[in-house]
Protein backbone atom coordinates (compact mmCIF):
# COMPACT_ATOMS: atom_id res chain seq x y z
CA UNK A 1 0.00 0.00 0.00
CA UNK A 2 1.09 3.44 -1.14
CA UNK A 3 1.95 6.19 1.18
CA UNK A 4 -0.67 7.84 -0.41
CA UNK A 5 -3.26 5.72 -0.30
CA UNK A 6 -2.74 4.99 3.60
CA UNK A 7 -3.59 8.37 4.22
CA UNK A 8 -6.03 8.90 2.67
CA UNK A 9 -7.71 5.67 3.88
CA UNK A 10 -6.76 7.09 7.13
CA UNK A 11 -8.34 10.37 7.01
CA UNK A 12 -11.20 9.71 5.50
CA UNK A 13 -12.00 7.24 8.44
CA UNK A 14 -11.05 9.75 10.94
CA UNK A 15 -13.78 11.87 9.61
CA UNK A 16 -16.30 9.37 9.37
CA UNK A 17 -15.35 8.50 13.28
CA UNK A 18 -15.48 12.45 13.84
CA UNK A 19 -18.70 12.94 12.71
CA UNK A 20 -20.42 9.65 13.76
CA UNK A 21 -19.57 10.81 17.26
CA UNK A 22 -20.08 14.48 17.26
CA UNK A 23 -22.86 13.94 14.89
CA UNK A 24 -24.50 11.22 17.09
CA UNK A 25 -23.60 13.19 19.72
CA UNK A 26 -25.63 16.15 19.28
CA UNK A 27 -28.74 14.07 18.79
CA UNK A 28 -27.97 12.10 21.84
CA UNK A 29 -27.85 15.35 23.42
CA UNK A 30 -31.14 16.68 22.53
CA UNK A 31 -32.92 13.88 23.22
CA UNK A 32 -31.76 12.61 26.11
CA UNK A 33 -31.78 16.01 27.60
CA UNK A 34 -35.44 15.75 26.77
CA UNK A 35 -36.63 12.44 27.71
CA UNK A 36 -34.53 12.70 31.05
CA UNK A 37 -35.99 15.79 31.65
CA UNK A 38 -39.27 14.73 31.35
CA UNK A 39 -38.62 11.13 33.27
CA UNK A 40 -37.36 13.66 36.12
CA UNK A 41 -40.52 16.09 35.46
CA UNK A 42 -42.94 13.14 35.74
CA UNK A 43 -42.20 11.72 39.17
CA UNK A 44 -44.11 12.20 41.87
CA UNK A 45 -43.36 15.16 43.83
CA UNK A 46 -41.26 16.72 41.17
CA UNK A 47 -42.57 19.29 38.43
CA UNK A 48 -45.53 18.19 37.02
CA UNK A 49 -48.60 17.96 38.96
CA UNK A 50 -49.13 14.68 40.64
CA UNK A 51 -52.36 13.20 38.60
CA UNK A 52 -53.09 9.82 37.50
CA UNK A 53 -52.45 10.83 33.59
CA UNK A 54 -48.98 12.03 34.65
CA UNK A 55 -48.09 8.63 36.36
CA UNK A 56 -49.34 6.89 32.96
CA UNK A 57 -47.19 9.10 31.15
CA UNK A 58 -43.78 8.71 33.40
CA UNK A 59 -44.61 5.03 33.46
CA UNK A 60 -44.76 4.18 29.60
CA UNK A 61 -41.68 6.80 29.19
CA UNK A 62 -39.66 5.08 32.03
CA UNK A 63 -40.69 1.04 30.29
CA UNK A 64 -39.75 2.43 26.53
CA UNK A 65 -36.49 4.06 27.38
CA UNK A 66 -35.42 1.22 29.60
CA UNK A 67 -36.78 -1.63 26.80
CA UNK A 68 -34.37 0.74 24.10
CA UNK A 69 -31.45 1.19 26.90
CA UNK A 70 -31.25 -2.48 27.35
CA UNK A 71 -31.03 -4.36 24.34
CA UNK A 72 -27.68 -4.89 23.74
CA UNK A 73 -26.09 -2.40 20.88
CA UNK A 74 -24.96 -5.31 18.29
CA UNK A 75 -28.62 -6.50 18.37
CA UNK A 76 -30.16 -3.41 18.22
CA UNK A 77 -28.28 -2.74 14.92
CA UNK A 78 -29.03 -6.13 13.63
CA UNK A 79 -33.05 -5.38 14.36
CA UNK A 80 -32.72 -2.22 12.59
CA UNK A 81 -31.25 -2.82 9.23
CA UNK A 82 -34.57 -2.95 7.37
CA UNK A 83 -35.85 0.06 9.50
CA UNK A 84 -32.01 1.55 8.47
CA UNK A 85 -32.17 0.75 5.30
CA UNK A 86 -35.63 2.48 4.43
CA UNK A 87 -34.44 5.97 5.87
CA UNK A 88 -31.03 5.84 5.07
CA UNK A 89 -30.93 4.18 1.96
CA UNK A 90 -27.63 2.36 2.45
CA UNK A 91 -26.47 -0.42 5.00
CA UNK A 92 -23.11 0.32 5.25
CA UNK A 93 -20.87 3.43 5.60
CA UNK A 94 -20.75 5.68 8.89
CA UNK A 95 -24.15 7.16 8.28
CA UNK A 96 -25.95 3.65 7.98
CA UNK A 97 -25.02 3.24 11.90
CA UNK A 98 -26.40 6.74 12.51
CA UNK A 99 -30.12 5.46 13.48
CA UNK A 100 -28.65 2.34 15.52
CA UNK A 101 -26.40 4.79 17.45
CA UNK A 102 -28.85 7.18 18.27
CA UNK A 103 -31.43 4.97 19.58
CA UNK A 104 -29.10 3.05 21.61
CA UNK A 105 -27.25 6.01 23.37
CA UNK A 106 -29.75 8.26 23.47
CA UNK A 107 -32.27 6.01 26.46
CA UNK A 108 -28.81 5.83 28.05
CA UNK A 109 -28.04 9.44 28.33
CA UNK A 110 -31.69 10.18 29.02
CA UNK A 111 -31.24 7.84 32.58
CA UNK A 112 -27.92 9.94 33.11
CA UNK A 113 -29.68 13.05 32.91
CA UNK A 114 -32.65 11.75 35.21
CA UNK A 115 -30.01 10.67 37.72
CA UNK A 116 -28.59 14.07 37.91
CA UNK A 117 -31.68 16.42 38.14
CA UNK A 118 -32.44 13.79 41.20
CA UNK A 119 -29.15 14.69 42.40
CA UNK A 120 -30.81 18.22 43.17
CA UNK A 121 -31.57 18.23 46.54
CA UNK A 122 -35.07 18.92 47.16
CA UNK A 123 -34.55 21.38 49.93
CA UNK A 124 -33.12 23.69 47.59
CA UNK A 125 -36.09 23.82 45.15
CA UNK A 126 -38.00 24.57 48.09
CA UNK A 127 -35.58 27.58 48.58
CA UNK A 128 -36.52 28.73 45.41
CA UNK A 129 -40.36 27.64 46.10
CA UNK A 130 -40.66 30.07 48.94
CA UNK A 131 -39.40 32.95 46.68
CA UNK A 132 -41.71 32.25 44.91
CA UNK A 133 -40.32 30.96 41.54
CA UNK A 134 -42.44 30.32 38.79
CA UNK A 135 -42.18 26.43 37.36
CA UNK A 136 -39.94 28.35 33.95
CA UNK A 137 -37.31 29.67 37.21
CA UNK A 138 -37.65 26.02 39.07
CA UNK A 139 -36.86 24.08 35.62
CA UNK A 140 -33.73 26.82 35.08
CA UNK A 141 -32.79 25.90 38.84
CA UNK A 142 -32.41 22.03 38.50
CA UNK A 143 -30.66 22.14 35.27
CA UNK A 144 -28.20 24.71 36.92
CA UNK A 145 -27.28 22.56 39.27
CA UNK A 146 -27.22 19.34 37.98
CA UNK A 147 -24.77 21.07 35.36
CA UNK A 148 -21.33 19.44 36.42
CA UNK A 149 -23.01 15.93 37.09
CA UNK A 150 -24.61 16.63 33.24
CA UNK A 151 -21.62 17.67 31.80
CA UNK A 152 -19.79 14.01 33.54
CA UNK A 153 -22.64 11.98 32.18
CA UNK A 154 -22.28 13.77 28.83
CA UNK A 155 -18.93 12.71 28.62
CA UNK A 156 -19.46 9.09 29.67
CA UNK A 157 -22.32 9.08 27.13
CA UNK A 158 -19.21 10.25 24.51
CA UNK A 159 -17.24 7.53 25.08
CA UNK A 160 -19.60 4.89 25.25
CA UNK A 161 -20.46 6.22 21.61
CA UNK A 162 -17.16 5.52 20.45
CA UNK A 163 -17.49 2.06 21.87
CA UNK A 164 -20.67 1.34 20.30
CA UNK A 165 -19.19 2.72 17.33
CA UNK A 166 -16.49 -0.17 17.05
CA UNK A 167 -19.23 -2.24 17.19
CA UNK A 168 -21.12 -1.11 14.17
CA UNK A 169 -17.62 -1.15 12.64
CA UNK A 170 -18.32 -5.27 12.31
CA UNK A 171 -21.48 -5.09 10.01
CA UNK A 172 -19.48 -2.37 7.66
CA UNK A 173 -20.37 1.29 9.24
CA UNK A 174 -16.97 3.29 8.66
CA UNK A 175 -14.95 4.75 10.54
CA UNK A 176 -11.30 4.28 12.46
CA UNK A 177 -12.84 0.87 13.98
CA UNK A 178 -13.44 -0.28 10.79
CA UNK A 179 -10.30 0.39 9.26
CA UNK A 180 -8.43 -1.45 12.30
CA UNK A 181 -11.25 -4.32 11.50
CA UNK A 182 -10.97 -4.60 8.28
CA UNK A 183 -7.06 -3.99 7.36
CA UNK A 184 -5.94 -5.68 10.59
CA UNK A 185 -7.74 -8.61 10.11
CA UNK A 186 -7.76 -9.13 6.40
CA UNK A 187 -5.36 -6.85 5.03
CA UNK A 188 -2.50 -7.61 7.14
CA UNK A 189 -1.55 -3.74 7.82
CA UNK A 190 -0.82 -3.54 11.11
CA UNK A 191 0.36 -0.08 10.79
CA UNK A 192 -2.72 1.08 9.98
CA UNK A 193 -4.65 -1.29 12.54
CA UNK A 194 -2.30 0.19 15.35
CA UNK A 195 -2.56 3.89 13.98
CA UNK A 196 -6.43 3.56 14.13
CA UNK A 197 -6.54 2.02 17.59
CA UNK A 198 -4.43 4.52 18.90
CA UNK A 199 -6.61 7.73 17.70
CA UNK A 200 -9.64 5.87 18.73
CA UNK A 201 -7.77 5.92 22.07
CA UNK A 202 -6.60 9.26 21.48
CA UNK A 203 -10.02 10.78 20.62
CA UNK A 204 -11.32 8.97 23.85
CA UNK A 205 -9.09 10.45 26.05
CA UNK A 206 -9.38 14.01 24.53
CA UNK A 207 -13.11 13.60 25.15
CA UNK A 208 -12.10 12.28 29.09
CA UNK A 209 -10.01 15.10 29.89
CA UNK A 210 -12.45 18.10 28.14
CA UNK A 211 -15.23 16.49 30.18
CA UNK A 212 -13.53 16.27 33.00
CA UNK A 213 -11.87 19.65 32.90
CA UNK A 214 -15.42 21.44 32.11
CA UNK A 215 -17.27 19.29 34.83
CA UNK A 216 -14.59 20.96 37.96
CA UNK A 217 -14.55 23.91 36.18
CA UNK A 218 -18.76 24.21 36.93
CA UNK A 219 -18.33 22.26 39.99
CA UNK A 220 -18.95 24.22 43.55
CA UNK A 221 -20.21 21.96 45.52
CA UNK B 1 -50.45 39.47 60.35
CA UNK B 2 -50.90 35.47 60.76
CA UNK B 3 -53.91 33.92 61.19
CA UNK B 4 -54.38 29.99 61.57
CA UNK B 5 -57.92 28.96 61.75
CA UNK B 6 -58.80 25.21 63.20
CA UNK B 7 -56.22 23.91 60.52
CA UNK B 8 -55.48 20.48 60.43
CA UNK B 9 -53.23 18.45 58.35
CA UNK B 10 -52.66 14.74 57.54
CA UNK B 11 -50.48 13.20 55.46
CA UNK B 12 -50.67 9.69 53.55
CA UNK B 13 -47.82 7.22 54.35
CA UNK B 14 -47.81 3.83 53.62
CA UNK B 15 -51.42 3.94 52.86
CA UNK B 16 -52.31 4.94 56.67
CA UNK B 17 -53.51 8.25 57.38
CA UNK B 18 -51.38 10.28 59.83
CA UNK B 19 -52.57 13.63 61.49
CA UNK B 20 -49.63 15.76 61.72
CA UNK B 21 -51.44 18.59 62.77
CA UNK B 22 -54.88 18.57 64.89
CA UNK B 23 -57.61 21.91 65.13
CA UNK B 24 -54.50 24.24 65.08
CA UNK B 25 -55.34 28.16 66.15
CA UNK B 26 -52.96 30.85 66.08
CA UNK B 27 -52.69 34.43 65.18
CA UNK B 28 -49.29 36.14 65.27
CA UNK B 29 -49.81 39.59 65.17
CA UNK B 30 -47.44 42.20 63.42
CA UNK B 31 -43.86 43.22 64.16
CA UNK B 32 -44.04 40.08 66.81
CA UNK B 33 -41.01 37.91 67.64
CA UNK B 34 -43.13 34.31 67.77
CA UNK B 35 -41.56 31.05 68.81
CA UNK B 36 -42.57 27.30 68.16
CA UNK B 37 -40.95 25.03 70.17
CA UNK B 38 -41.46 21.11 70.24
CA UNK B 39 -39.49 18.07 69.94
CA UNK B 40 -39.42 16.77 66.35
CA UNK B 41 -42.31 15.64 65.00
CA UNK B 42 -44.87 17.96 66.52
CA UNK B 43 -45.81 19.32 63.64
CA UNK B 44 -43.87 22.52 63.42
CA UNK B 45 -42.17 22.36 60.28
CA UNK B 46 -45.92 21.45 58.74
CA UNK B 47 -47.09 24.32 60.39
CA UNK B 48 -44.55 26.88 59.25
CA UNK B 49 -45.15 25.79 55.70
CA UNK B 50 -48.68 26.22 56.10
CA UNK B 51 -47.64 30.45 56.27
CA UNK B 52 -46.21 30.47 53.01
CA UNK B 53 -48.68 27.66 51.30
CA UNK B 54 -45.34 25.49 50.66
CA UNK B 55 -48.13 23.04 52.56
CA UNK B 56 -51.96 22.98 52.42
CA UNK B 57 -54.03 22.22 55.34
CA UNK B 58 -56.22 19.27 54.95
CA UNK B 59 -58.73 21.35 56.91
CA UNK B 60 -58.90 24.96 58.35
CA UNK B 61 -58.03 28.19 56.43
CA UNK B 62 -54.51 30.25 56.91
CA UNK B 63 -54.68 34.21 56.34
CA UNK B 64 -51.84 35.95 55.55
CA UNK B 65 -51.84 40.09 55.43
CA UNK B 66 -55.86 39.32 55.57
CA UNK B 67 -55.85 36.70 52.23
CA UNK B 68 -56.47 32.81 52.26
CA UNK B 69 -53.19 31.55 50.97
CA UNK B 70 -54.84 28.51 51.16
CA UNK B 71 -56.76 28.90 48.25
CA UNK B 72 -54.67 31.03 45.94
CA UNK B 73 -53.76 29.93 42.61
CA UNK B 74 -50.28 29.40 42.07
CA UNK B 75 -49.39 32.88 40.36
CA UNK B 76 -51.36 34.38 42.86
CA UNK B 77 -49.57 32.43 45.57
CA UNK B 78 -46.03 32.98 44.04
CA UNK B 79 -46.54 36.68 44.54
CA UNK B 80 -47.54 36.54 47.63
CA UNK B 81 -44.32 34.83 48.53
CA UNK B 82 -42.29 37.67 47.71
CA UNK B 83 -43.27 39.29 51.11
CA UNK B 84 -42.55 36.26 53.07
CA UNK B 85 -39.05 35.27 53.34
CA UNK B 86 -38.19 32.14 54.63
CA UNK B 87 -34.72 30.38 55.57
CA UNK B 88 -33.73 27.34 56.70
CA UNK B 89 -31.97 24.90 58.54
CA UNK B 90 -29.45 23.66 55.85
CA UNK B 91 -29.34 26.99 54.18
CA UNK B 92 -30.86 25.73 50.71
CA UNK B 93 -28.35 27.79 48.75
CA UNK B 94 -27.57 27.14 45.16
CA UNK B 95 -24.25 25.53 45.13
CA UNK B 96 -23.70 26.50 41.55
CA UNK B 97 -24.04 30.51 42.45
CA UNK B 98 -22.29 32.94 43.50
CA UNK B 99 -23.37 34.96 46.80
CA UNK B 100 -24.64 37.56 44.55
CA UNK B 101 -26.03 35.87 42.54
CA UNK B 102 -27.85 34.00 45.10
CA UNK B 103 -29.40 36.91 46.32
CA UNK B 104 -30.25 38.30 42.67
CA UNK B 105 -32.25 34.88 42.38
CA UNK B 106 -34.67 36.20 44.64
CA UNK B 107 -34.79 39.95 43.39
CA UNK B 108 -35.15 38.84 39.68
CA UNK B 109 -38.12 36.21 40.99
CA UNK B 110 -39.72 38.78 42.16
CA UNK B 111 -39.38 41.20 39.46
CA UNK B 112 -37.33 44.01 40.83
CA UNK B 113 -35.97 46.50 38.37
CA UNK B 114 -32.36 46.15 36.81
CA UNK B 115 -30.77 49.26 38.51
CA UNK B 116 -32.57 48.69 41.34
CA UNK B 117 -30.96 45.04 41.96
CA UNK B 118 -27.48 45.82 42.60
CA UNK B 119 -28.22 48.30 45.13
CA UNK B 120 -30.79 46.28 46.87
CA UNK B 121 -27.92 43.18 47.12
CA UNK B 122 -25.42 46.00 48.53
CA UNK B 123 -28.17 46.92 51.49
CA UNK B 124 -29.03 43.57 52.35
CA UNK B 125 -25.41 42.10 51.93
CA UNK B 126 -24.52 45.22 54.31
CA UNK B 127 -27.03 44.05 57.01
CA UNK B 128 -26.07 40.54 57.35
CA UNK B 129 -22.54 41.73 57.58
CA UNK B 130 -21.24 39.99 54.35
CA UNK B 131 -19.57 42.59 52.10
CA UNK B 132 -16.50 41.19 51.26
CA UNK B 133 -17.94 37.47 49.85
CA UNK B 134 -19.97 38.13 47.57
CA UNK B 135 -18.26 36.58 44.68
CA UNK B 136 -18.04 33.52 46.73
CA UNK B 137 -19.45 30.37 46.41
CA UNK B 138 -21.46 28.74 49.36
CA UNK B 139 -18.54 25.93 49.65
CA UNK B 140 -16.54 28.38 50.39
CA UNK B 141 -18.32 29.84 53.13
CA UNK B 142 -18.82 28.41 56.76
CA UNK B 143 -22.16 27.33 58.66
CA UNK B 144 -22.66 30.80 59.76
CA UNK B 145 -22.40 32.66 56.64
CA UNK B 146 -24.11 30.54 54.69
CA UNK B 147 -26.94 30.85 57.00
CA UNK B 148 -26.30 35.25 56.81
CA UNK B 149 -26.17 34.84 52.79
CA UNK B 150 -29.59 33.26 53.06
CA UNK B 151 -31.05 35.54 55.39
CA UNK B 152 -30.09 38.21 53.39
CA UNK B 153 -31.85 35.98 50.29
CA UNK B 154 -34.97 35.66 52.03
CA UNK B 155 -34.96 39.51 52.96
CA UNK B 156 -34.07 41.08 49.69
CA UNK B 157 -37.42 41.46 48.63
CA UNK B 158 -38.45 43.58 51.68
CA UNK B 159 -40.64 40.84 52.69
CA UNK B 160 -43.56 42.13 55.65
CA UNK B 161 -42.83 38.01 57.54
CA UNK B 162 -39.62 36.13 58.16
CA UNK B 163 -40.36 32.24 58.22
CA UNK B 164 -37.11 30.59 60.20
CA UNK B 165 -37.40 26.96 60.04
CA UNK B 166 -34.64 25.51 62.07
CA UNK B 167 -32.31 28.06 61.50
CA UNK B 168 -29.50 27.70 64.38
CA UNK B 169 -30.41 24.16 64.28
CA UNK B 170 -27.01 23.21 62.38
CA UNK B 171 -24.75 25.76 64.09
CA UNK B 172 -22.58 25.83 67.13
CA UNK B 173 -23.89 27.80 69.84
CA UNK B 174 -21.78 30.56 69.38
CA UNK B 175 -22.99 31.12 65.95
CA UNK B 176 -26.39 30.52 66.31
CA UNK B 177 -26.51 33.21 69.12
CA UNK B 178 -24.94 35.58 66.42
CA UNK B 179 -27.61 34.52 64.14
CA UNK B 180 -29.77 35.23 66.81
CA UNK B 181 -28.73 38.82 67.91
CA UNK B 182 -28.74 39.27 63.55
CA UNK B 183 -32.81 38.43 63.70
CA UNK B 184 -33.00 40.76 66.63
CA UNK B 185 -31.30 43.82 64.58
CA UNK B 186 -33.09 42.89 61.43
CA UNK B 187 -36.29 43.28 63.68
CA UNK B 188 -35.50 46.10 65.33
CA UNK B 189 -34.58 47.67 62.11
CA UNK B 190 -37.41 46.92 59.79
CA UNK B 191 -40.22 45.90 61.87
CA UNK B 192 -40.23 42.61 60.50
CA UNK B 193 -42.68 40.01 61.71
CA UNK B 194 -40.52 36.88 62.69
CA UNK B 195 -41.44 33.47 63.60
CA UNK B 196 -39.22 31.25 64.57
CA UNK B 197 -38.92 27.43 65.04
CA UNK B 198 -36.89 25.53 66.77
CA UNK B 199 -36.07 22.52 68.87
CA UNK B 200 -34.02 24.29 70.70
CA UNK B 201 -35.93 26.34 73.64
CA UNK B 202 -32.79 28.20 74.74
CA UNK B 203 -32.47 29.76 71.23
CA UNK B 204 -36.14 30.68 71.35
CA UNK B 205 -36.07 32.37 74.98
CA UNK B 206 -33.28 34.58 73.63
CA UNK B 207 -34.97 35.39 70.45
CA UNK B 208 -38.49 35.07 71.02
CA UNK B 209 -41.15 37.49 73.51
CA UNK B 210 -44.08 34.73 72.63
CA UNK B 211 -43.27 30.93 72.23
CA UNK B 212 -45.83 28.60 71.58
CA UNK B 213 -44.76 25.19 72.63
CA UNK B 214 -46.54 22.00 70.13
CA UNK B 215 -46.65 18.53 70.91
CA UNK B 216 -48.20 16.01 68.52
CA UNK B 217 -49.68 18.26 66.11
CA UNK B 218 -51.31 20.77 69.11
CA UNK B 219 -50.34 23.61 70.12
CA UNK B 220 -50.28 22.98 74.13
CA UNK B 221 -49.19 25.89 75.37
CA UNK B 222 -48.84 29.61 74.08
CA UNK B 223 -47.40 32.69 76.84
CA UNK B 224 -44.67 35.34 77.10
CA UNK B 225 -41.54 34.18 76.97
CA UNK B 226 -41.48 35.26 80.68
CA UNK B 227 -44.37 33.55 82.19
CA UNK B 228 -43.50 30.41 80.10
CA UNK B 229 -39.94 29.84 82.21
CA UNK B 230 -42.04 30.98 85.20
CA UNK B 231 -45.28 29.68 85.30
CA UNK B 232 -44.95 26.30 82.65
CA UNK B 233 -48.28 24.68 82.95
CA UNK B 234 -47.95 21.50 80.44
CA UNK B 235 -45.68 18.61 81.67
CA UNK B 236 -43.69 18.84 78.47
CA UNK B 237 -42.94 22.12 78.70
CA UNK B 238 -41.64 21.43 82.13
CA UNK B 239 -39.83 18.90 80.75
CA UNK B 240 -38.58 21.62 78.00
CA UNK B 241 -37.53 23.98 80.51
CA UNK B 242 -35.90 21.42 82.29
CA UNK B 243 -33.52 20.16 80.37
CA UNK B 244 -31.59 23.46 80.34
CA UNK B 245 -32.42 24.47 84.22
CA UNK B 246 -30.93 21.89 86.00
CA UNK B 247 -28.86 18.50 84.63
CA UNK B 248 -28.54 16.65 88.47
CA UNK B 249 -30.93 14.32 89.71
CA UNK B 250 -32.56 15.64 92.57
CA UNK B 251 -33.50 13.96 95.76
CA UNK B 252 -36.64 12.39 96.10
CA UNK B 253 -37.78 14.23 99.71
CA UNK B 254 -38.73 17.63 101.10
CA UNK B 255 -37.39 19.32 97.82
CA UNK B 256 -38.92 22.55 96.68
CA UNK B 257 -38.56 24.57 93.67
CA UNK B 258 -38.16 28.45 93.96
CA UNK B 259 -38.30 30.51 91.07
CA UNK B 260 -37.10 34.26 91.29
CA UNK B 261 -38.41 36.75 88.72
CA UNK B 262 -39.19 39.43 90.10
CA UNK B 263 -36.91 42.55 91.01
CA UNK B 264 -36.38 41.48 94.71
CA UNK B 265 -32.51 41.30 95.49
CA UNK B 266 -32.08 44.05 98.14
CA UNK B 267 -34.40 41.84 100.56
CA UNK B 268 -32.91 39.14 102.68
CA UNK B 269 -36.11 36.97 102.17
CA UNK B 270 -34.50 33.41 102.65
CA UNK B 271 -32.49 34.26 105.58
CA UNK B 272 -35.67 36.03 106.50
CA UNK B 273 -37.57 32.75 106.00
CA UNK B 274 -35.35 30.90 107.67
CA UNK B 275 -35.44 32.88 110.92
CA UNK B 276 -38.97 33.87 111.46
CA UNK B 277 -40.48 30.24 110.67
CA UNK B 278 -37.70 28.49 112.21
CA UNK B 279 -36.75 26.54 108.93
CA UNK B 280 -33.73 24.57 108.22
CA UNK B 281 -32.82 24.70 104.44
CA UNK B 282 -30.53 22.85 102.23
CA UNK B 283 -29.55 24.25 99.32
CA UNK B 284 -29.28 21.70 96.29
CA UNK B 285 -28.98 23.65 93.25
CA UNK B 286 -28.99 27.23 92.04
CA UNK B 287 -29.02 28.55 88.83
CA UNK B 288 -30.42 31.68 86.56
CA UNK B 289 -30.99 31.97 83.04
CA UNK B 290 -31.07 34.86 80.71
CA UNK B 291 -34.62 35.54 79.15
CA UNK B 292 -33.12 38.73 76.97
CA UNK B 293 -33.10 41.93 79.52
CA UNK B 294 -34.16 39.82 82.27
CA UNK B 295 -33.38 36.90 84.61
CA UNK B 296 -34.66 34.15 86.42
CA UNK B 297 -33.41 32.56 89.37
CA UNK B 298 -33.98 28.98 89.80
CA UNK B 299 -33.38 27.52 93.68
CA UNK B 300 -34.10 24.06 94.84
CA UNK B 301 -33.45 23.39 97.99
CA UNK B 302 -34.79 21.15 100.69
CA UNK B 303 -36.92 22.55 103.61
CA UNK B 304 -37.19 21.04 107.05
CA UNK B 305 -39.02 22.43 109.74
CA UNK B 306 -42.71 22.60 111.40
CA UNK B 307 -43.92 26.03 109.55
CA UNK B 308 -43.15 24.77 105.87
CA UNK B 309 -46.89 26.10 104.76
CA UNK B 310 -46.52 29.35 106.53
CA UNK B 311 -43.00 30.05 105.09
CA UNK B 312 -44.12 28.89 101.71
CA UNK B 313 -47.02 31.37 101.75
CA UNK B 314 -44.40 33.99 102.81
CA UNK B 315 -42.23 33.43 100.17
CA UNK B 316 -44.73 33.75 97.66
CA UNK B 317 -46.10 36.77 99.19
CA UNK B 318 -42.81 37.91 98.04
CA UNK B 319 -43.42 37.13 94.52
CA UNK B 320 -41.64 33.58 94.28
CA UNK B 321 -43.13 31.00 92.83
CA UNK B 322 -42.55 27.78 95.11
CA UNK B 323 -43.37 24.51 93.30
CA UNK B 324 -43.33 21.29 95.73
CA UNK B 325 -40.72 19.06 93.30
CA UNK B 326 -41.47 15.51 92.86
Amino acid sequence: MGDHIFWDLFFEALQETLFLVFGTGLFVLVIGLIIGFFLYASEENSIMKNSLSTKVFHRVLATVNDVARSIPFIILLILLIPFTRSIMGTMLGAKAALPALIISASPFFARVVHMALKEVPRETLEAANSLGASTKTIVYIVFKEAMSSLVTGYTLTLVTLVGFMSAAAVIGAGGLAYLAYEYGKFGNNDQLMYLSIFTILFIVFIIQITGDFIARKINHN
Amino acid sequence: MIEIKNVSKSYKINKIEQDVLTDVNLLIEENEILGIVGLSGAGKSTLIRMMNGLVKPSKGQVFVNGRAIHNLRQKDLNRMRYAIGMVFQHFNLLSSMTVEDNIKLALKIANYKKEEIKDRIHEVIDLVGLNDKLKAYPKDLSGGQRQRVAIARALANKPSILLCDEATSSLDQVTASEIVKLLRKIQSKTNITIVFITHQIEVAKDLCKRIIVMDSGKIIEDSSTKDLFVRPVHPKTKQLIKSIVYDVSLPQRDVYELIYSEKNNNETIISDTVKHFDIDLNIIQAKSISIQEEYIGYLYVQLFGKQIDNAITFLKSKGIEVNRHG
